[in-house]
């Protein structure tokens, strides 16, 4: 009997083994090995033909590197906009479609367009609107009210570009947000509320008291899953502006958009890039799914 | 229980949730509102009436030249100061001789009449008394003759040092442009220009004859965003159900850095990936290059699917297989047997999900396919985005392209909305 059992025993774990190679191979292959990869050429002058060994040297020229700095910084200030942006519009409209209301059913499926609209085809659209010679958003601040400049681009000038990509970004990501607020707030008992209000609590004593304590975890867990992503986001920004110049740009200019790539430099970036996301990710581990 | 409210507050809430409204629809309604106009005149910043033509081009069911699109003036505004420049270029580097004859026609005219004016002048002040003014003129301005010393000399008392440096250096230049060997070189300057102007011509002739190739693009990103998630999806049910069902030793570990991955970046492996593709020599041919995206799609999709088919597998009843299992099926037999027949509707999810990421992918579809140019693997993101950068970026076509990339999308998402959601709640997407 027991030795059939350990045969049972041995044969799941076999079988385990068999379902999970594919994704063993191809995690291996494509992300394990290329991480390594990545570290080993930052110690590296990679060319397109030699590459020499020259140890932290690469670093240094980053972190000396003023453009470097600018453009760590435009990404720290994205990420905490995005965030903060995304996570106060999720909320304010998760609550309100919490509430029962006719038509609520449309609003809510409205609400989950810019989420589920791709990506490249609603990114034109943001870019005609804020396009400086006759994007409807130049036609009304400038020509109509006169409160901005006419010379005013908000695409193509490497100094607010970032402004345009964050407000892309809240925009197409807070319903996110709103979704895991919402299925949240869905499960509070209603009990709680009648209780407050029977105690005669105010509509905003009952918000801070008991619907933000019971929305905080989550809250915490997306932000720092926004963060995260955030942190990284390419495509999004890179398809609203080519100078928002947020780091995983400037990487990209530097192998892609270039026709002298620093692989070597690219390569040291995208480390520190990575020690930057193992910290987030960690504490986006320990904090919220508490391993 | 019995709510009142006030109506002020009804009016704020209802205010409100126009204002979200708005806010969410109006890249869409410029979207489609621009993709119903046809293609702005850059002269007049307008757009005309309200056509679907822009849609019928996109299908290659119309293709209007250009001239209907810009107009034949703002053609003709572009195209013809080149033409002007390379017919004059052409007479010009025929030969020495017609190139000789350019070079004193046009470039020595105005500098010998300057150095005649300033003798004239000499002349006139010094009083030097010349017996045929012209005939002294044509000489003066050649350097090393007798009325030249006549002229210097008289000139330094007129004029200051530095001014009759320049009159000499003139004379100089004007002396020696004729010479062989300066011509030589000029007219190897000037059929290097010519060169240059052939080539801005077959440009803009090139990228008028161009039709927009949305349909390629479509079918691209179809391909590599189906079989990715295809693949993705295979892969994802045998590894998630081993996660979910089957103990093994190093399961957690696995299910671990499957969860490191899915919160990871594409913008990190980048530089890694792309250099082992060039080791490789992957990038080399438009097949290696396609298959390669594809298995950099499928481990993009493969955490989500893996964590999101994972969860949905632990709420079927492991009773349901385990009878199947007495019954005399195999481990295998019940996965195709029972699991994915449960579990239909968050496969069709997963794929979707699957899908929609390939569909949007631009990085690495950007740094494996248009570095090396591969025009016709081109995806959707990458082909439009290079459109929108071309000199004859048209809002009217790219925004009906954009409709039609979205339509079939938001139509799935309105029918499977419910499992959907459900979905992202799961445990978030990976993006």
């Amino acid at each position: 009997m027991q030795r059939a059992a350990s045969s049972m025993l041995k044969k799941e774990n076999s079988l385990g083994w068999k379902l999970v190679s594919p994704t063993v191979i191809l995690l291996m292959i494509l992300i394990l090995y290329p991480v390594g990869y990545n570290i080993y050429i930052s110690f590296f002058d990679y060319g397109i033909t030699s590459s020499t060994f020259v140890g932290l040297e690469n670093y240094v020229r980053v972190f000396k590197d003023s453009a470097f700095w600018k453009s760590f910084f435009i990404t720290v200030g994205f990420t905490l906009m995005t965030v903060i942006g995304s996570i106060l519009l999720g909320l304010v409209v998760a609550l309100m479609l919490n509430k029962e209301f006719k038509g609520r059913a449309i609003v809510r499926t409205i609400v989950l367009l810019p989420y589920i609209t791709p990506l490249i085809s609603i990114v034109f659209s943001w870019k005609y609107i804020f396009d400086p010679s006759y994007g409807p958003f130049m036609q009304l601040f400038s020509q109509t009210l006169g409160w901005v400049s006419p010379q005013l681009d908000l695409l193509n000038n490497s100094n607010n570009a970032f402004l345009v990509a964050s407000v892309f970004n809240i925009w197409r990501n807070f319903p996110f947000v709103y979704l895991m607020l919402l299925s949240r707030l869905q499960s509070i008992p209603d009990d709680y509320y009648e209780a407050a209000e029977i105690d005669g609590a105010t509509p905003w004593k009952r918000f801070t008291n008991i619907t933000l304590p019971e929305l905080y975890f989550v809250m915490g867990a997306v932000a720092l899953m926004r963060g995260i992503w955030n942190f990284y986001k390419f495509d999004e920004v890179y398809l609203i502006s080519k100078r928002a110049g947020t780091l995983p740009i400037f990487i990209y200019e530097r192998v892609i958009g270039t026709t002298s790539p620093e692989y070597g430099v690219a390569a040291a970036i995208a480390t520190i890039l990575m020690v930057i996301m193992l910290f987030l990710i960690t504490a986006y581990v320990k904090k919220v799914l508490k391993w | 229980m019995v709510k009142k409210k006030s109506p002020f507050k009804r009016g704020m809430f209802v205010f409100g949730i126009l204002l979200i409204c708005f806010f969410i629809l109006i890249p869409f309604y410029f979207m489609v509102h621009v993709s119903l106009k046809a293609d702005y005149d850059p002269n007049k910043l307008t757009f005309s009436n309200f056509t679907v033509r822009n849609y019928l081009e996109i299908f290659g069911l119309i293709q209007s030249s250009e001239t209907e699109f810009f107009g034949d003036e703002i053609i003709r505004a572009n195209l013809e100061p080149v033409l002007k420049r390379i017919e004059a270029l052409k007479e010009r580097t025929a030969s020495l001789e017609s190139y000789a004859r350019y070079v004193h026609e046009v470039q020595l005219e105005a500098k010998e009449k300057e150095l005649r004016d300033i003798v004239d002048l000499v002349i006139d002040f010094s009083g030097i008394e010349v017996q045929n003014r012209e005939e002294f003129i044509e000489r003066a301005i050649i350097p090393g003759t007798e009325e030249t010393e006549i002229v210097e000399e008289n000139m330094k008392s007129i004029f200051s040092a530095n001014d009759v440096k320049k009159f000499t250096d003139l004379r100089e230049e004007v002396d020696s442009a004729l010479t062989e060997e300066s011509l030589m070189s000029g007219l190897e300057n000037a059929k290097a220009q010519l060169k240059s102007y052939e080539a801005q011509r077959d440009k803009i002739i090139e990228e008028r004859a161009s039709e927009f190739p949305f349909l390629r693009y479509l079918r691209n990103s179809l391909v590599f965003a189906g079989t990715s998630a295809l693949i993705s999806l295979i892969v994802a049910i045998l590894g998630a159900y081993a996660f979910s069902r089957l103990r093994f030793k190093g399961r957690s570990s696995v299910q671990r850095s499957v969860l490191f991955v899915y919160l990871f970046g594409g913008t990190v492996i980048m530089v890694p990936l792309y250099q082992m593709a060039v080791k490789l020599g992957i990038l080399t041919t438009p097949l290696g290059t396609g298959i390669y995206l594809i298995m950099v799609y499928v481990i993009q999709t493969l955490p989500v699917s893996l964590y999101m088919l994972g969860n949905y597998f632990r709420t079927i009843p492991f009773s349901i297989e385990e009878a199947a299992i007495i019954d005399g099926c195999s481990r295998i037999q019940a996965i195709f047997k029972i699991v994915i027949p449960l579990s239909l509707p968050a496969i069709v999810t997963v794929y979707i999900y699957a899908f929609m990421i390939g569909w949007n992918e631009y990085l690495f579809a950007s740094a494996f396919l248009g570095l090396k140019s591969y025009k016709d693997l081109f995806t959707l993101p990458i082909g439009l985005n290079a459109f929108s950068g071309s000199a004859h970026a048209v809002w009217g076509r790219l925004m009906a392209a954009s409709v039609v990339s979205a339509i079939p999308i938001i139509i799935i998402f309105s029918l499977m909305q419910k499992y959907l959601t459900s979905g992202f709640t799961a445990g978030g997407v990976k993006e």
